[in-house]
């Protein structure tokens, strides 16, 4: 594939990166403006990334750093806005009830913990490959499924016990 | 598929994506194109604020300047390097950095960056010096000044006579000057100060080998935890910093990267094996 070049690199994982960054940010569109941001990075650092054991993996890894920072961000124009007075309204979401609970969920997630849940449960990655993704060892992927299943049980999100277990 | 992961795949969503591969690289193509239109412009400003420097080489120092306002902030998307002149930019891009000097042809300068001063400016022995450093807001002290210059104005200069006037030599690097204080001389950008840190050459950062590093600056002092992390540079602060509102844990660097936007993370960025901090297009070697 990475002989191919950035485009197929594109056309073949942006949905999936869409996809994750929907649950890393609970956004859709943001998550479509990060992909492309973490595709573009890729694109315009090609004749390196091409040579990288994944390039795909790189790719992931940038697009959740950037929903890292989005996340902050946020956070910081959460903060203005109640300096400034009262919340500001939200926009309504036309996702259904259970879709917006579960990406607030996953969003509520620390940073470490939402990149492995999406890493493992969304993209269907093992523990070594999860690792491989986020750079960390497979202890602390372990770690950080058992804290993030634990977290999301707390938010009323129903999460079969077993998962902890069975998890590849 | 278990339950979780088909929660997850409904709250991923379905609808088709927005874009494709020609989206991104039209995006990149418009983003090589404005990086080309910055540098032209960042080229025009070197020309503009070296026959400025010229001028008082050949003569036409009229003193530091007196109202900053009357100055014109020169800013650029780009840090400049010339064998003489300095430009640094105003907050502008992920590439620049917070402060912001302007040069005119009267021997003033002024920096509306950060912390707000002006300062005479000449040529000297080919190098551009700057003297009589005037602040107005909480620069109050001339340690802080050259502190914030120092820690900001990056690229093209270092500290020279810490006892009088500053002097900024193209092409130097810059370090900062809480580690000068600590050690008794300026360290070298890379060099391993008591055995324990590594300087970084662009902000008042010092970053262990151990994953820990110090931020130390008039604004902001605090230490925490550092990572590389795919193509960036990750800072958690310990909590124990204290930046100059007394907000603990989260100031200065971390604080503009988070609430502006342009900056976030990415002014940290890996290319091969070095670290970049993006805001000053400096990288040094880091071995961890």
């Amino acid at each position: 594939m990475t002989d191919e070049g950035p485009e197929a690199l594109c056309d073949a994982i942006r949905d999936r990166l869409v996809g994750a960054l929907a649950l890393a940010t609970g956004s859709r569109p943001v998550a479509e403006e990060l992909a492309q941001e973490a595709l573009v990075r890729a694109w315009q650092r090609w004749s390196q990334v091409s040579r990288m054991d994944s390039p795909e993996a790189w790719t992931f890894r940038v697009a959740f750093n950037l929903a890292g920072s989005w996340r902050r961000r946020a956070a910081a124009e959460r903060r203005a806005h109640r300096r400034r007075g009262p919340e500001a309204v939200r926009h309504d979401d036309p996702d259904a009830a259970e879709v917006e609970s579960v990406r607030r969920a996953v969003a509520g997630l620390p940073d470490r913990q939402r990149a492995v849940v999406v890493a493992r449960f969304y993209l269907g990655h093992d523990v070594a490959g999860t690792a491989a993704l986020l750079g960390c060892a497979e202890g602390t992927v372990k770690a950080a499924t058992a804290h993030a299943l634990a977290n999301l049980r707390r938010t009323g999100l129903e999460t079969d016990p077993i998962e902890e277990v069975t998890a590849p | 598929m278990t339950p979780l992961t088909e929660m997850l795949t409904r709250a991923a969503g379905d609808d088709a994506v927005g874009f494709d591969a020609r989206t991104v690289r039209r995006r990149v193509e418009r983003r090589m194109r404005r990086q080309r239109a910055a540098i032209a412009v960042a080229v025009v400003a070197v020309l503009v604020v070296g026959a400025g420097a010229l001028a008082v080489a050949r003569g036409g120092d009229e003193g530091p300047v007196a109202d900053p306002a009357g100055v014109g902030p020169v800013t650029s998307e780009e840090l400049v390097v010339a064998p003489w002149v300095l430009i640094a930019s105003s907050g502008v891009t992920s590439e620049s950095s917070s402060v912001s000097l302007a040069f005119n042809d009267r021997g003033g300068l002024l920096n509306t960056g950060g912390c707000l001063y002006n300062a005479r400016w000449e040529l000297a022995g080919g190098r551009l010096r700057t003297s009589d450093v005037r602040s107005y807001d909480d620069c109050d002290s001339r340690g802080s000044v050259l502190d914030v210059v120092l820690a900001t104005s990056s690229t093209v200069g270092r500290f020279g006579d810490r006892a009088g006037t500053l002097e900024l030599r193209a092409g130097d690097a810059f370090v900062a000057l809480e580690r000068a204080d600590r050690i008794g001389r300026t360290p070298r950008p890379g060099e391993l100060v008591g055995e324990e840190w590594i300087i970084f050459d662009t902000a008042p950062f010092a970053f262990a080998p151990d994953g820990t590093y110090v931020l130390g600056s008039p604004q902001c002092r605090q230490r925490g935890e550092w990572e590389l992390d795919g193509d960036q540079m990750l800072l958690a602060p310990d909590g124990e910093g204290e930046d100059e509102t007394g907000q603990r844990g989260y100031c200065g660097f971390l604080r503009m990267a988070e609430e502006d936007p342009l900056h976030g993370t990415s002014t940290v960025r890996i290319d091969g094996d070095r670290l970049v901090l993006a805001t000053s297009q400096i990288a040094i070697q880091l071995q961890r």
